[in-house]
């Protein structure tokens, strides 16, 4: 028999569903308020919050040990040698050792090579120290002072970046009683009003030490009348060396040396 | 009592049975499902990581042929040793981390400017796990770095505003940077999944290496959570961490360009 149904009879469990709830909840608070006399009133609060905390926390703990649990997975694993490895006569294998050995031995020439023969600087910045090397043996190491990475910026929208380039240079030039031209920014350091291009103030003799080697841009390995900053970053971008260690520097490194700043 | 008051006091009667225990049993049930299914799948990455080296390695020809311990040995010095030579075409620094002999050196042009000693090891047990041969095929030819993620920055500078005239000049010594005394700690993400950390041995403390280990943490999570909401098993990122002191650390961060090349050997 087909049963006809309505809108109403449609409704009927939801509306049943909803009054029960209803009553439910009545009879939960009910039961709750009865429980005055066991339970504070701050638990009973408590009491619902710390059931919809707790599994939320227990997610939160679970979800922060999951990288623990991917890293477990390798507990699991058993060895793997999955390469179909020939079995082969003894002789078969010194062979092939000998043909590696004799690679091995080529491409470790090949990579001596690529070390310079002759004399070279190694600078490092973030130390600021220096190691002098002749081929493969190291003749002095010692301090110096590299840029100092500050950005000088001029109310006429000009700004410099005081830091040491980093990379292969090549020694450009040698000079000794060097004397320095003072650039521009030196006079913006010190308030100074900026003169033409050759003007006496520019030139300054005994700043840059006995002897100084260009490195090309501007930049240059010299010495320093602030000796007590050696070892730090305080230079405008040029390696500053202490007088014997510059002597020494001087005298090893020809013009096409190559200095490597790092 | 009406129809109605019946109909509902049936609906309590079973909403009242049914909320005491049982649903109580089914929420904890769903929850420790949960809870299994994605720490099975989690766990399963490692495996399924392996898996497609397995396959990757299968599938090189070349790979299958004579073998020895002996013989492993000198081909990883040799793919070493060409990867170095790699590296020396590249005109930036680049990394070279000798896990086998605990040294981390820097390299431009296959000159060694730099070279300290590695204090601790500390790698993912996959590395254990699987056979050497996988390592070489996967780990030894030139890494590029993807990503980077450090307590330190890169350059610091430090801003000094000219000075309108002598009177305003300042004597102002610029704020040098080996007196700062942060954690230096930094990780490379590179291209095939691998995460190698270089940390900085002295005993590091304070808020900027919470936040960086609050960082990795959270990335890590993420990508593992991300990934069990698609039903994935979560891609398996192995990871080998370095301790040096920390003056080394802070060099060597602040040689390297910004994505340099690493080469390892294990």
């Amino acid at each position: 028999m087909n049963k006809q149904f309505t809108e109403i009879d449609l409704l009927k469990p939801i509306l049943q569903l909803k009054n029960g709830l209803i009553i439910w909840v009545t009879k939960k608070i009910t039961f709750l308020k009865n429980l005055d006399h066991i339970y504070p009133r701050y638990f009973r609060i408590f009491l619902p919050l710390l059931c919809a905390v707790t599994p939320v926390a227990v997610l939160l703990v679970y979800i922060a040990f999951l990288p623990a649990i991917q890293e477990g997975g390798n507990i699991f694993l058993t060895s793997h040698h999955p390469v179909i490895i020939k079995d082969s006569a003894d002789n078969e294998n010194v062979d092939a050792m000998v043909a590696r050995q004799k690679n091995i031995g080529k491409l470790q020439r090949a990579l001596n090579k690529l070390t310079p023969s002759s004399s070279y600087l190694l600078i490092n910045t973030s130390e600021n120290k220096f190691q002098l090397y002749s081929g493969k043996k190291l003749i002095r190491e010692g301090i110096c002072s590299t840029g100092s990475y500050t950005m000088l910026v001029s109310g006429e929208n000009k700004k410099w970046i005081f830091k040491t380039p980093k990379g292969i240079f090549r020694i450009r030039d040698k000079k000794t009683s060097p004397v320095w031209k003072k650039p521009d920014w030196a006079f913006v350091e010190e308030g100074l009003p900026i003169p033409p291009p050759n003007h006496d103030s520019r030139f300054e003799y005994g700043t840059l030490g006995d002897y100084a080697l260009s490195l090309g841009d501007g930049y240059m390995i010299h010495g320093t009348l602030y000796q007590r900053f050696l070892g730090l970053p305080v230079t405008h971008g040029c390696v500053r060396l202490g007088d014997d260690d510059l002597e020494k520097v001087y005298h090893t490194l020809s013009i096409g040396s190559k200095v490597y700043i790092f | 009592m009406n129809k109605k008051d019946k109909n509902s006091g049936k609906i309590i009667q079973w909403f009242d049975r049914v909320s005491r225990k049982p649903v109580l049993t089914v929420l904890l049930a769903i929850l420790v499902l949960i809870f299994m299914t994605t720490g099975i799948l989690t766990s399963l990455s490692p495996y399924q990581y392996l898996g497609e080296l397995n396959k990757q390695f299968r599938s090189d020809s070349l790979m299958i042929q004579v073998s020895s311990n002996a013989l492993d040995s000198l081909k990883f010095e040799e793919a070493f040793l060409k990867s170095r030579l790699t590296l020396s075409s590249l005109d930036s620094i680049s990394l070279v981390i000798n896990l086998k002999d605990s040294l981390a050196t820097l390299e431009i042009k296959g000159v060694v400017i730099y070279s300290v000693k590695i204090e601790k090891i500390n790698q993912s047990l996959i590395f254990n796990k699987m056979d050497p041969r996988l390592r070489l095929l996967e780990f030894t030819d030139p890494m590029q770095v993807s990503g980077v993620f450090s307590t330190i920055p890169k350059e610091q500078y430090m801003v000094k505003n000219a000075p309108a005239d002598t009177s305003d000049l300042q004597s102002a010594l610029p704020v040098i940077d080996t007196v700062i005394t942060d954690a230096v700690c930094y990780i490379f993400y590179f291209e095939n999944g691998l995460q190698f950390e270089i940390r900085q041995l002295e005993a590091p403390s304070g808020k900027v290496l919470r936040q960086y280990d609050r960082h990795n943490k959270r990335k890590e999570i993420f990508k593992i959570a991300g990934d069990l909401l698609r039903f994935k098993i979560p891609d398996y990122r192995p990871q080998i961490s370095i301790e040096i002191r920390g003056v080394n650390a802070r060099t060597i961060f602040r040689a390297l360009p910004v994505k340099p090349a690493v080469v390892l050997k294990f």
